[in-house]
């Protein structure tokens, strides 16, 4: 929802900003127009097509540098960029024309998310972002993210993972039953208190037994 | 020994290029059978069929003619395709083309203008594009089938072209037969072969093709296509969208439809008559796939389909077959093609006997 797959109505009691404009009616192209990046749970399907090239997969979402020119794509740029997520995100592959599904799940997670960094984005979600991965790639991409956090880029990590959102987050929030907690801290929670709140009990949440059904419990 | 069918660990690129071929061997054995059965000769038939209708300058003419539309439409169709929107209605496209056209062309039946000529392409594409327009707009607004849209609207557009002819746009000198005023020498394509009635017709399919295949390698917008057609999920994703695809998918084969559909009165036949098509627009669909959905396959798939229907004329004036003989081969080819690709994605492994 927040990466703009799914648009919102323009009146929301919540409404969904970026850089203090209201984008809750935007779909993703426009959102990431503004400067948004997202790197998706799913890699193959989602954040990847399976059967294209690196190169082809680097130019889906990071077109806007610059690769389309009177509508035709601009094949070398395109090849540079995808050469340079595979350098500098240290992607094990066949080279740039190598298929997505030839890549192992931890190498083609660290070429999306090389690709969506490198495009200079000012906000970054990202969904599981070392689910699945190896320790080695896992602690790479932490260290990528922290490093983006030192540049001042605004970053909303969805994790399960509790351990990592403690290791590098600055706030926490849950989202628990349907209601979003308050964000606190890192420093001034612990283990325990984020799993009370993941089961429902946090200031401010809603104690009718009319609730919604029963949600996977998301730390933000 | 048992046969079994196993999936590929990736689907084969050999076995995708082989299929059509192996498609077209077995529609020939096929043929054959059938030759046998009606108590032909299989050679005569076969030379009949495939040899005698294309040996002289006048026969080769008569393939490309018959080419012409068929890859125009496919090359159009095959953007579709690719992007999962399956126009089944090219026939009904290419009629309304015809309409759009030949209207300008009766209109100023006198005309002896330059300009006339493209005025008449141009409305003819544009006459395909709205009649793609309809099953666009119902699927982009109420998720409409395209497929079954597109294809009803073939029936409409086949009506609405008998009763102009019968009725309004019959010609006034024309003893009351179903046909329209004759179209001006400056409202007729070209002859680019003489002794032959191969037209201009066939220059801006091949433009139509070389354009095609621009459009699907090197164009942004066909990368977004080809995304969509591959990944629904990814494409919503990368934010590309979906209704846009759904129209530039219907759109470009409505187009190329049209302009075959106009090429059709403006060449061969002349005028408006209440047959302008012999399932051209269905035909192309079989193209579109023996050509692997890519451009210069569809240039080769249509001299192939143009050469059935060639040998179908051929086979019922020679040896007194059915007309329905090109149906039945057109049919056979898209059967045998569909079974023939299940091994790009499939093998077969022999089955062991397992001792117990």
């Amino acid at each position: 929802m927040l990466s703009g797959e799914q648009t919102l109505a323009r009146d929301q009691a919540f409404p969904i900003q970026l850089g203090g404009q209201e984008v809750g009616h935007l779909d993703a192209a426009a959102r990431r127009d503004l400067g948004l990046a997202f790197v998706p749970e799913e890699r193959l399907g989602r954040g990847a097509v399976p059967a294209l090239s690196l190169a082809d997969n680097a130019l889906l979402t990071a077109h806007r540098n610059g690769m389309v020119r009177f509508g035709l794509v601009q094949a070398g740029r395109v090849r540079a960029f995808a050469e340079r997520c595979i350098r500098d995100f240290n992607v094990k592959c066949g080279g740039t024309q190598a298929a997505a599904k030839s890549l192992s799940g931890g190498n083609l997670q660290k070429f999306i998310v090389g690709r969506e960094i490198l495009q200079q984005p000012k906000v970054l979600i990202a969904a599981q972002p070392t689910w699945g991965v190896d320790v080695g790639a896992a602690a790479q991409i932490r260290q990528t993210l922290l490093d983006l956090r030192q540049q001042g880029i605004a970053i909303l990590l969805i994790s399960e993972e509790l351990e990592e959102l403690f290791e590098i987050a600055d706030r926490i929030a849950v989202i628990a039953q349907g209601q979003l907690s308050p964000a606190k801290a890192v420093s001034d929670t612990n283990l325990e208190e984020i799993g009370l709140w993941m089961s429902g009990l946090f200031p401010g949440a809603a104690t009718d037994s009319a609730r919604p059904p029963q949600e996977i419990p998301h730390a933000v | 020994m048992r046969f079994k069918l196993e999936a590929r660990p990736e689907p084969s690129r050999l076995m995708s290029y082989l299929s059509p071929l192996i498609a077209v061997g077995l529609t020939l054995m096929c043929g054959l059978v059938f030759s046998l059965f009606l108590g032909q000769n299989p050679l005569a038939t076969f030379y009949a069929f495939f040899i005698a209708p294309i040996d002289d300058l006048y026969g080769l003419g008569e393939l490309g003619l018959k080419a012409t539309p068929l890859m125009l439409i496919a090359v159009g169709l095959a953007i579709g395709f690719r992007a999962n929107v399956w126009n089944i209605g090219a026939e009904g496209q290419l009629t309304v083309g015809a309409i759009c056209g030949s209207g300008l062309a009766l209109y100023f039946y006198e005309s002896d203008s330059a300009w006339l000529l493209p005025g008449m392409i141009l409305l003819g594409a544009i006459g395909g594009m709205l009649w793609a327009a309809i099953p666009a707009f119902l699927r982009t607004h109420f998720n409409a089938n395209e497929i079954l849209v597109s294809l009803m609207l073939n029936y409409v557009a086949l009506l609405i072209l008998d009763y102009l002819v019968r009725g309004p746009w019959r010609d006034p000198d024309g003893f009351n037969f179903p046909e329209s005023r004759v179209f001006s020498e400056a409202g007729t394509l070209p002859i680019i072969m003489e002794g032959t009635r191969l037209h201009a017709g066939l220059w801006i399919a091949l433009v139509v093709v070389v354009l095609g295949w621009i459009f699907v390698r090197k164009s942004f917008v066909g990368y977004q296509m080809r995304v969509a057609g591959l990944a629904d999920v990814a494409a919503l994703y990368a934010g590309f969208k979906r209704t846009r695809m759904v129209w530039l998918g219907l759109l470009i084969g409505g187009a190329t439809a049209g302009i075959a559909g106009l090429g059709e009165v403006a060449g061969p036949i002349g005028q408006l008559l209440p047959t302008i098509s012999p399932g051209y627009g269905y035909a192309a669909i079989i193209v579109a796939f023996v050509g692997r959905l890519h451009p210069f396959g569809i240039l080769l798939a249509s001299l192939l389909m143009s050469l059935l229907y060639l040998g179908g004329e051929a086979a019922q004036m020679e040896l007194g077959l059915p007309s329905a003989v090109t149906g039945v081969f057109q049919g056979v080819l898209l059967f045998f093609l569909l079974a023939t690709d299940l091994f790009i994605n499939f093998r077969l492994q022999p089955v062991r006997r397992t001792v117990l």
